[in-house]
């Protein structure tokens, strides 16, 4: 039961990220579109969701070495 | 099954410590239980009865004959599920799982590694632990020396895919996200790029950040200027303002603004209120920037800032607080006012609270007005601000025709309260008024290379444009270096002009017979001249006119003067024409003052430095 709560913990967390990914990627495609057609300058989302990737992969990343660690032992 | 045993079972099912020690202080031979082929401590370890295992494991370890009782079958389908192709291991008759043999079964690898030094084995176990390792989960276990050494788990194809696919996510957006946080400037010092009008308006409207110019820009829509605490880099790049800037670029600046170049042309504005063109407040700094402006400006405020303030105008600020330093202006600017109230027109700042250095003003710019007092660099050089190593090359020029207005011009500044050192004048500055005063209220007109009116420190300056002012019947003040010094009443510091020099040509001149005052370095001196020198030709077309080798006139025992010098001339008696004294004209001296025979003599003295 620990192994498939922490399996599907590491299932869904990875999803997630995934999904903000998805989204981050093509908000920055737009930003970056946007600002280089020279309509724009980046906004503060830019920087925000840039940041928050930034946490999010880094958490998933810490996840993942934990998970693979529990399981060897 | 008796009581008992089925409570000991439940015991160990249930991790009850409190009933297991009761029922085996009783009955000290229940733990010498079998369950079939499992032992009370194997049941403990497959249902991870962690009380019971803390409190009996060495007793139970040490048990090798077991009274067999009959197996649960409840744990014999647990222990199914965990044995797996291992269940074989355990199908002979009398087959026993040791503690040991469970503890593989359960993959915990950990314990059995901690317990296994400790046991007595039965010939099987270890070869039964290597294959249930082998079979079960994937493990090598290998036994050497009393040893034991199992390799790590391996995770199951679905989990290794997962990870591996939450690896490279995860690495792949941290590389992209720090990527476009390292390129864009995520740790707010990253300077961005501004390739458009719609991008330079939104970064001044930010009012923060970093931002370079990538482009030259050129202004389509009406500009609203904003107030500004970033750094704008043009790097080398110019904004055309095309007649779309009718305020400032930027409201009040507290961050920075270099290596810009700005170009006004056309300017065609009616002002009610003062007006700079860059910024209307500097705090913050400005530098290596051109300017070019042209156009014209008319006050039409009627007086409207006469009671609280004046109307100014500037190219680069109304107030500068902050450091403005490196600027190039090419301008070619008239200004007309109305003369009922005080107007301005200066080439880089209206008030100067700060530091202005390095500015050079280009020569074939002009700054032209008519009822409004005109200076090349700064109007107000207020107490403790400084202007150095600045440069007037422009016409600058005033006429009026207002009866009640008194013209002023000056190369660099009109009023200085501060400091002005190491600045030069190559402009022609002029001030003339054709108008006449009536009854008793007599005004004047005043024309200085560096200043207008001297009340602090003048140093190490030069001029070298022909200063000139002309009135119909106004007293007039012309100097190479001040058209008037004054000691200000009460204040801490004292109006000196210190190791300045002039050479362009000084004169004054009226239609009627009036007080004119005339000097190669001072007008009218009501404070010190010392270490100064003047080859100006000081000249009138007015008889009467006072014309002095170093000052028009000085003020008795207020006027201090030591190591002056000039060049002869033969219209010129004194270096100073004429002592005042309470409203009383006197004959000239020459105190503190030395005559030359020629400009030769003049590098000859020790304070000649060019």
């Amino acid at each position: 039961m620990k192994n498939k709560i922490a399996f599907m913990t590491l299932i869904i967390s990875a999803s997630l990220t995934a999904a903000f990914d998805t989204a981050y990627a093509i908000f920055i495609s737009v930003e970056l579109s946007s600002y280089y057609s020279g309509l724009t300058l980046l906004s503060a989302a830019f920087y925000a969701m840039s940041i928050t990737a930034i946490v999010l992969n880094c958490a998933l990343a810490v996840l993942t070495a934990v998970y693979v660690y529990l399981k060897k032992q | 099954m008796n009581d008992r045993i089925g409570e000991i079972l439940k015991s160990v099912k249930t991790d009850n410590v409190k009933a297991f020690t009761r029922l085996t202080e009783q009955k000290p031979s229940l733990l010498t239980l079998c369950f079939g082929r499992f032992p009370v401590l194997s049941l403990c370890y497959l249902y991870d009865s962690k009380k019971i295992i803390g409190c009996f494991a060495k007793q139970l370890l040490r048990v090798n004959d077991y009274i067999v009782c009959e197996e649960d079958f409840e744990s014999y389908n647990k222990f199914k599920a965990y044995a797996k192709k291992s269940l074989r291991l355990f199908t002979a008759d009398g087959a026993v799982v040791s503690p040991s043999e469970m503890l593989a079964v359960i993959n915990d690898a950990a314990t059995l590694k901690k317990i296994y030094p400790n046991v007595k084995t039965a010939d099987k176990t270890e070869s039964n632990i290597t294959k249930i390792f082998e079979l079960s989960h994937n493990r090598k276990a290998v036994f050497s020396d009393n040893k034991l050494s199992i390799s790590k788990r391996r995770l199951t194809k679905r989990q290794f895919i997962s990870c591996i696919a939450a690896a490279v996510l995860s690495i792949v957006f941290i590389a992209f996200s720090g990527a476009v946080g390292s390129i864009y400037g995520l740790d707010g010092n990253r300077s961005l790029n501004i390739n458009s009008e719609a991008q330079l308006f939104a970064a001044i409207e930010k009012g923060i950040g970093n931002y370079t110019l990538n482009k030259d820009i050129t202004l389509s829509k009406p500009w609203t200027a904003s107030d500004f605490s970033g750094r704008l880099d043009g790097d080398g790049h110019t904004i055309f303002t095309n007649g779309q800037i009718t305020d400032s670029f930027i409201k009040s600046l507290n961050g920075g603004v270099k290596n810009v170049d700005f170009v006004f042309e056309n300017l065609s504005l009616s002002l009610t209120e003062s007006r700079a063109l860059i910024t209307s407040t500097n705090n913050g700094e400005i530098s290596n920037t051109n300017v070019y402006a042209s156009g014209g400006i008319d006050d039409i405020s009627k007086g409207a800032q006469a009671e609280t303030d004046s109307l100014y105008f500037a190219v680069y600020t109304i107030t500068n607080n902050g450091t403005i330093s490196d600027c190039e202006l090419s301008l070619n600017l008239s200004m007309s006012g109305d003369g009922d109230g005080n107007a301005y027109l200066s080439g880089v700042a209206s008030i100067n609270n700060g530091k202005i250095s390095n500015c050079v003003i280009g020569e074939k710019s002009s700054l032209k007005t008519e009822t409004v007092d005109v200076s090349g660099i700064a109007g107000e050089n207020n107490y403790g601000a400084t202007i150095s190593n600045c440069v007037n090359n422009a016409y600058i020029s005033q006429s009026s025709s207002h009866e009640g207005w008194l013209p002023n011009a000056a190369g660099i500044a009109l009023n200085n309260g501060g400091l002005i050192e190491s600045c030069f004048n190559n402009g022609a500055v002029s001030a003339s008024s054709s108008a006449t005063y009536k009854d008793d209220n007599v005004l004047s007109a005043y024309a200085g290379g560096i200043v207008a009116a001297n009340y602090s420190a003048v140093s190490k300056c030069k001029n070298t444009g022909d200063i000139t002012v002309s009135t119909q019947n106004f007293y007039a003040y012309a100097g190479g270096i001040a058209a008037a010094e004054e000691n200000l009443k009460n204040a801490s510091y004292a109006a000196v002009i210190n190791n300045c020099c002039s050479y362009g040509k000084i004169s004054v001149s009226s239609a009627a017979e009036t007080f004119l005052f005339a000097g190669g370095i001072i007008g009218y001196c009501y404070g010190g001249v010392q270490l100064s020198y003047s080859a100006s030709l000081v000249e009138s077309t007015n008889d009467n006119a006072f014309l002095g080798g170093i000052a028009g006139a000085g003020y008795y025992i207020v006027t201090v003067s030591t190591d002056n010098f000039y060049v002869k001339q033969p219209n010129i008696k004194f270096g100073f024409a004429a002592v005042v004294y309470t409203n009383t004209v006197y004959s000239g001296t020459d105190s503190g003052v030395t005559a030359l025979e020629s400009s030769a003599e003049l590098k000859n003295t020790e304070v000649y430095w060019g």
